[in-house]
């Protein structure tokens, strides 16, 4: 029992230093995206047409429901006098919060779950050693493209989560408890400072990393047979949640302190 | 610069051991493959000749040892000097490994347009067909992999082998799964190839495309190499395990008392009666 716990320990920190190592090999050919040649940007548009415009949608329609039941239940805080607190509450929760790590949620659902499918499938079908017969560098050329396209993707759809999450959600809330809307965006804009962007930001950018690089990196892990992909999907999505979460963590606190 | 060795070996496998978890393969490797002419790789399934084809092409690392290819060792190369080694390789998967998400020309074009970033669309068409041409499937460029049969799809990963004009060509099985008329026409391009200098490492069980196109046989068994030289050597090799290699390759059925090389030349006369 404890010599298998012993194992597991092991194998896991063999894979976290692996999977560092793919970070460090992404980020180094990524600066290096110029050179390769022209064919990687046509991926990029791609990707961000999948992962960004194709999602547009669902990311709305989830921040604009989340944005007005928040704004319709906190409301009841400006009765009561709590003006500071219910809009500290809806930066709080729309924009440093929930909304980046829904979005994040969403695409490792989407995108992720593609990328990791798509990947392990390649692997299987030697697709990937016929990149590298030819020269083409299957980092530089399958991932690096997804790494940015699902970066900026994230970068964009967070932004748009915020707009949707107050904005559109203060339209929804009119039809039921009218909040006057010189009131409602000059007081928001009053509470919604630069550290609270630049935390939302700064969660984008690093989940955005975060999901292209375990999707990819357990892509990659794919040997020889379709029935490893499932595994593989379910390992990237459950490893992806945990570690967005703790990244999440992370930035807050380094938010907070 | 690239600085690859013109006159060295086209392959050296030194102390290589490679052994996958599913399948423990080769225990220590050495053997040499030289440049300019056509080495047949050959043995029962299962004794590496596909993974041996793939360490060579250093498209899969050995665990320990080393494989040089043309002078230079795959695991030193920056990545400047593997595109260059690449541009003037081709490889043939034996299952077409063509990508999916494009189409017939797509697979065929991409190797151009990453080698040659400059070329003209003129260009880039022109090299796709003759490529095409050579393979036979010029009437499917407008197709996708999943719409060809297995045949085609390597018939397509042929051509995509052969667009950069490669001096070296790794083959695996390219005719298995065609049928005759295809066969015959890729034998005589690979005739042509090898005529025009260039270094063929190919891997089929098919006796005829042996007896064609052989310069030198390294027959393979469970991992090891049981034997390699020059063709009229290997064949006449008398010890049995090597004659039950060669029975069993070229499904001979009948005793392997005389000449491998008369064998093989019943074959040529049994392909001219069926032409």
């Amino acid at each position: 029992m404890i010599a298998q716990w012993g194992e597991k320990a092991i194998q896991a920190w063999k894979d976290a230093f692996y999977g560092f190592g793919f970070f460090w090999l992404v980020i180094r050919e990524s600066l290096k995206l110029n050179s390769h040649r022209g064919v990687g940007w046509r991926v990029v548009v791609m990707q961000i047409l999948f992962t960004g415009v194709n999602a547009l949608a669902i990311i709305l329609l989830i921040a604009v429901s989340l944005g007005a039941v928040v704004i319709f239940e906190g409301a009841q805080l400006l009765a009561l006098g709590q003006t500071d607190l219910f809009y500290n509450l809806l930066v709080t929760i729309i924009t440093r919060e929930l909304g980046p790590l829904l979005t994040a949620f969403i695409i490792m659902a989407r995108s992720g779950v593609a990328i990791a499918t798509e990947l392990s499938n390649m692997v299987i079908s030697q697709e990937i050693e016929a990149y590298m017969a030819v020269g083409i560098n299957p980092i530089s050329y399958l991932v690096v493209p997804r790494f940015l396209g699902v970066t900026v993707s994230m970068m964009a759809l967070n932004m748009l989560f915020s707009v949707g999450g107050l904005a559109g959600a203060w339209v929804i809330v009119q039809f039921l408890q009218p909040l006057p809307a010189n009131e409602y965006f000059s007081n928001l804009l009053i509470h919604l400072t630069v550290t609270d962007l630049v935390a939302s930001l700064a969660k984008s950018v690093a989940f955005g990393m975060v999901i292209a690089v375990v999707s990819s990196f357990h892509g990659f892990q794919a040997k020889q047979s379709s029935t490893e992909v499932p595994v593989l999907v379910i390992k990237a999505v459950g490893r992806g949640f945990a570690l967005l979460i703790v990244v999440n963590v992370i930035i807050t606190l380094g938010y907070l302190l | 610069m690239i600085t690859a060795v013109t006159d060295a070996p086209l392959l050296v496998f030194d102390s290589v051991v490679y052994s996958p978890e599913s399948a423990p393969l080769f225990a220590n490797l050495t053997l040499t493959v030289p440049i300019g002419s056509c080495t047949v790789i050959m043995g029962p399934s299962g004794a590496g000749k596909s993974t041996f084809l793939r360490l060579g092409a250093g498209l899969i690392p050995p665990e320990s040892g080393t494989i040089q290819y043309r002078g230079l060792d795959w695991s030193d190369l920056s990545d400047h000097e593997n595109v260059v080694l690449r541009e003037g390789m081709g490889f043939v998967f034996q299952n077409g490994a063509l990508w999916a998400n494009k189409s017939v020309y797509q697979n065929i074009e991409l190797p151009y347009l990453y080698h040659r970033p400059k070329a003209g669309r003129q260009e880039i068409r022109d090299a796709v067909t003759r490529a095409a041409g050579l393979a036979g499937i010029r009437a499917q460029l407008g197709l996708r992999p999943s719409q060809l049969s297995l045949g085609e799809q390597k018939l397509v990963s042929l051509a995509r082998g052969l667009v950069m004009e490669p001096e070296v060509l790794f083959l695996d099985d390219p005719t298995g799964g065609l049928d005759a008329q295809a066969t015959e026409k890729l034998m005589e391009l690979f005739s042509n190839l090898k005529h025009e200098g260039r270094t063929l490492l190919l891997v089929t069980q098919e006796p005829a495309v042996t007896a064609r196109l052989a310069d030198r046989l390294v027959l393979l068994k469970a991992g090891a190499v049981l034997t390699t030289g020059a063709f009229a050597e290997v064949t006449k090799d008398p010890r049995p395990e090597v004659a039950a290699i060669l029975t069993s390759v070229l499904s001979q059925a009948a005793t392997f008392s005389g000449d491998i090389l008369e064998l093989l030349s019943i074959d040529h006369e049994v392909e001219d009666t069926l032409k």
